[in-house]
């Protein structure tokens, strides 16, 4: 028997579990995080259950259908443009009365409705009693119970998605306006229906009420209609902010005669988190705890690695001395000794940093502490004309640009959003820590977690000047004034943060395995030809290379080989590092990279620390600026990225260099 | 529920909680004094300079440790100010205290685990002569306070009734 086809939609508030309820139905592994705006892109995975295929897509999270940001307008147009089969809306149910605005709104759009009451747990805990039954009856859909992080309720909820497909009948409740404002709606959904060419996809009455609110979005969907100007008479003969007040007067009002029927809620005590935020948002305690949380987090990714870092180097060393001596013909040996293990094993070096810095990235992102970094920092960042929920793709940059970056479309401003997209790439990622942890750990010793934290504090020190830089120059204007759900603190599960540990520090496994060997071998490759040159010496390609581009790097400090090693790292950051391991790897492979570097009379800690800023700053990776340019839309702007971040890299370790020398460093 | 309503406006005492924050607070406050001290000197006055009591006490001399150290005593006092003028929401710095108290214990032990690591499994040289005491420190045995508060006054810093069904 052919399996029937059923296609839902999760949309709901930011932040209310959609994704967690997602990845429970499908088994996915989508972000999942504790703060508003975690998705921005619509996700579809696949559930077969009893006889049927349900398709199920995770939408961003959306306070009003009235669209603002980016994610919310992706949200929006699909549920009015895919028409599922079934949208359901996921509810907090801790949180109920708030989301119960966008249920007023997605009864007007006339689709079949489930309401999944989620995070019943906290709700219980806290002593709320929500009466499901007349929740069912005032609303007219069905109300299904679920706790997404424990995978309770999900069969029920498969369940009544498809008794609700197989009853199909529409049941809807809408909400009245009052007299005035009814009329006119009928008077536009009049005019409206006269133009036979119209998106039939949008119901008449919905696209009224939208009308009379001001929705410029839905005004620019009718442009083009014949029935436009008179549309237009309409709405210019009304006062529209009067209407746009009055129709949400009217839902609230509709919220406040149902909401206490159907919940009865504990009665307001001080919350832990409560207490924590009152702290952590201190006005003057706020900042100094956050800097010294995170200069904790940085001391732990060192410190405690290093003995699993120093066992992996061992078996390296081990393996490839072993290799070296047993491998025929030399060349073969060479390759695989100095080239793969030398390369791919100074990258595998810094899997236990790796793996530390995505678990506490996901106590950050998994507590709520990441909002709340937001939000302290939204009055400094306000006065150097950046919005405040910049913060959140900055810190989510200290993982990866990549996602850090997408993140930024949940900002409503386009320019503030630019600016966001522009110095994300100078946030420190998870790829540039193997180059600090392997200068400031032969260099810099015990200091060396300082060190490392001073290079995160740089990046974003850079960020941020040029945040400034770009608003008085070529992004003018102010930010827009931030307004941010703080979400509750929680105590992340060790299952999801190791999962996320586990995820990203796989994926940097398998980077090591696939383009970081191929540039590797090509940097194997040049190092040993032109035939015959000593291995990595001047006069093969590699040293042709560096000696082509020392000029431009004598001033910061380089000499031809960390040159190269830069050059390679255009392609990712961790080949810097990966490089430095084939170019340092002739001679007594018994040694550590470490060892090497510090037994090179050219490289010295203030070169290193000129390295290490210059490896911070310049050009983001290659994966970078394809979501610059994606993100953008813009070669502009993409090549505008690219120069910037040369030139600013320059500088600073210009200054750095010639500033460190002059003190006679 | 009625009853609960009833309690609302009388809020609980705040003698307990105000006297742990006061000797807590000024007991991080002391040492980390005396750790910025040990950092500075090292500096100004060369390596071997010692100052009295960091011996015993075994007190390192690193100064952002030291900063650490003031800032959770800071914490601990700001909710003394608080509750003194009657705010019983002041009980917030008391149990945020104790829990960057804790993180940062913790964050030092598990450092210290893996210095031990270095020392017994690989035999590094640069270990040679590490003992458990070696990374012995304020920050670590100072949390015994917080430590003993976090486990006793769980409910005390628990206002929500335990009823939930
Ligand atoms: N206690 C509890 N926590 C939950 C539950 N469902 C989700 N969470 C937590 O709520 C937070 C938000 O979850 P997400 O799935 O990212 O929320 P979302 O609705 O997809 O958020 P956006 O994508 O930002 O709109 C995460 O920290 C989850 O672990 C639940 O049923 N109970
Ligand atoms: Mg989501």
């Amino acid at each position: 028997m052919e399996n029937r086809e059923i296609k839902i939609a999760l949309t709901g508030n930011p932040n209310v579990g959609k994704t967690t309820l997602f990845n429970a139905l499908t088994g996915s592994k989508q972000h999942v995080g504790n703060w508003p705006g975690v998705t921005v892109e619509k996700k579809s995975g696949r559930v077969s259950y009893n006889g049927y295929d349900i398709e199920v897509i995770d939408l961003p999270g959306t306070y009003s259908l009235t669209a603002y940001s980016m994610d919310e307008i992706i949200a929006r147009d699909f549920i009015i443009e895919e028409k599922p089969d079934i949208v359901i809306q996921v509810v907090d149910a801790s949180n109920l009365e708030r989301n119960l605005y966008l249920t007023t709104q997605l009864m007007e759009l006339g689709s079949e409705i489930l309401i999944v009451l989620n995070m019943c747990d906290i709700a219980e805990e806290r002593g709320d009693r929500i009466y499901i039954d007349k929740m069912e009856e005032l609303l007219a859909t069905p109300v299904i119970k679920t706790v997404a992080t424990r995978k309770k309720g999900i069969c029920e909820l498969l369940d009544k998605v498809i008794e609700e497909k197989e009853i199909e009948q529409y049941h809807g409740h809408e909400i009245g306006y009052g007299n005035e404002i009814e009329e006119k709606v009928l008077e536009i959904e009049k005019i409206l229906s006269d133009d036979e060419t119209r998106d039939k996809r949008y119901p008449l009455r919905w696209m009224s009420v939208r009308l009379l609110e001001g929705d410029t979005n839905v005004r620019r969907k009718i442009a083009g209609s014949p029935v436009y100007d008179r549309v237009t008479e309409i709405l210019d003969s009304i006062d529209q902010d009067e209407y746009e007040a009055e129709i949400a007067d009217k839902r609230y009002l509709a919220i406040n005669t149902i909401f206490p029927q159907m919940c009865t809620r504990a009665n307001d005590t001080l919350t832990k988190s409560d207490m924590i935020d009152r702290v952590l948002t201190n006005k003057y305690l706020g900042i100094p705890i956050f800097l010294a949380l995170m200069w904790g987090a940085f001391e732990l990714t060192f410190a405690f690695a290093t003995p699993f870092m120093d066992m992996i180097d061992l078996s390296a060393s081990w393996v490839s001395e072993y290799v070296s001596s047993s491998l025929e013909p030399s060349w073969l040996a060479s390759l695989v000794g100095d080239g793969i293990i030398g390369g791919v094993g100074a990258v595998l070096v810094f899997v236990p940093n790796i793996f530390i810095l995505f678990f506490l990235l996901s106590l950050l992102e998994g507590s709520g502490y990441l909002a709340r970094a937001a939000f302290i920092m939204d009055k400094l960042m306000y006065k150097i004309g950046m919005h405040g929920k910049s913060f959140i793709p900055m810190l989510m940059g200290f993982g990866c640009n990549v996602p850090a970056i997408m993140a930024a479309r949940s900002i409503e401003d386009e320019k503030d959003r630019l600016i966001t997209i522009l110095i994300v790439p100078f946030v420190s990622c998870g790829a540039r820590l193997p180059i600090y942890v392997l200068f400031a750990g032969t260099f810099f010793g015990r200091q060396a977690g300082t060190v490392i934290f001073a290079m995160y504090i740089l990046g974003i020190v850079i960020a941020v000047i040029s945040a400034k830089l770009l608003r008085a120059t070529v992004v003018k204007g102010k930010p827009a004034p931030f307004i941010m759900e703080l979400p509750p603190y929680r105590v992340p599960t060790m299952k999801t943060s190791l999962i996320h540990m586990w995820d990203n520090g796989f994926m940097y496994i398998k980077k090591a395995g696939t383009i970081i060997l191929v540039g590797v071998i090509v940097i194997w490759a040049l190092a040993s030809f032109p035939w015959g040159v000593t291995y990595g010496s001047e006069n093969s390609y590699v040293g042709s290379l560096g000696h082509a581009v020392e000029p431009f790097m004598k001033p910061l400090g380089f000499d031809w080989k960390i040159s190269v090693a830069l050059i390679f790292g255009l392609v990712a950051k961790e080949v810097v590092v990966a490089s430095m391991g084939v170019l340092y790897g002739a001679g007594d492979n018994s040694e550590a990279l470490s060892e090497r570097i510090m037994a090179d009379p050219g490289i010295t800690a203030l070169n290193s620390l000129s390295l290490m800023a210059f490896s911070l700053l310049y050009m983001p990776c290659v994966a970078t600026v394809g979501v610059i340019k994606k993100e953008t839309g813009s070669w502009k702007w993409t090549l505008f990225a690219i120069i910037y971040g040369i030139a600013v890299a320059w500088i600073t370790a210009f200054v750095i260099y010639q500033g460190g020398s002059l003190l006679g460093y | 529920m009625d009853i609960e309503s009833e309690n609302k406006g009388v809020n609980p005492d705040t003698r307990i909680p105000m006297t742990f924050s006061i000797v807590t607070g000024f007991l991080y406050i002391l040492s980390g004094l005396l750790q910025l001290s040990a950092g500075i000197g090292k500096i100004v006055m060369g390596p071997d300079t010692y100052i009295p009591l960091t011996g015993p006490l075994f007190v390192p001399a690193d100064i952002i440790g030291a900063f650490v150290l003031l800032l959770i005593g800071t914490v601990f006092i700001y909710g003394v100010m608080e509750m003194r003028s009657g705010i019983y929401e002041g009980v917030s710095y008391a149990y945020v205290g104790i829990l960057i108290a804790l993180i940062f214990a913790g964050i030092y032990i598990l450092v210290s685990t893996g210095n031990m690591l270095e020392a017994y499994l690989l035999k590094n040289e640069e270990f040679l002569g590490w003992t458990p005491l070696s990374d012995l420190r304020p920050g670590i045995y100072l949390a015994i306070l917080p430590l003993i508060a976090f486990i006793k006054w769980k409910d005390m810093f628990d206002p929500v009734p335990k009823d939930g069904q």
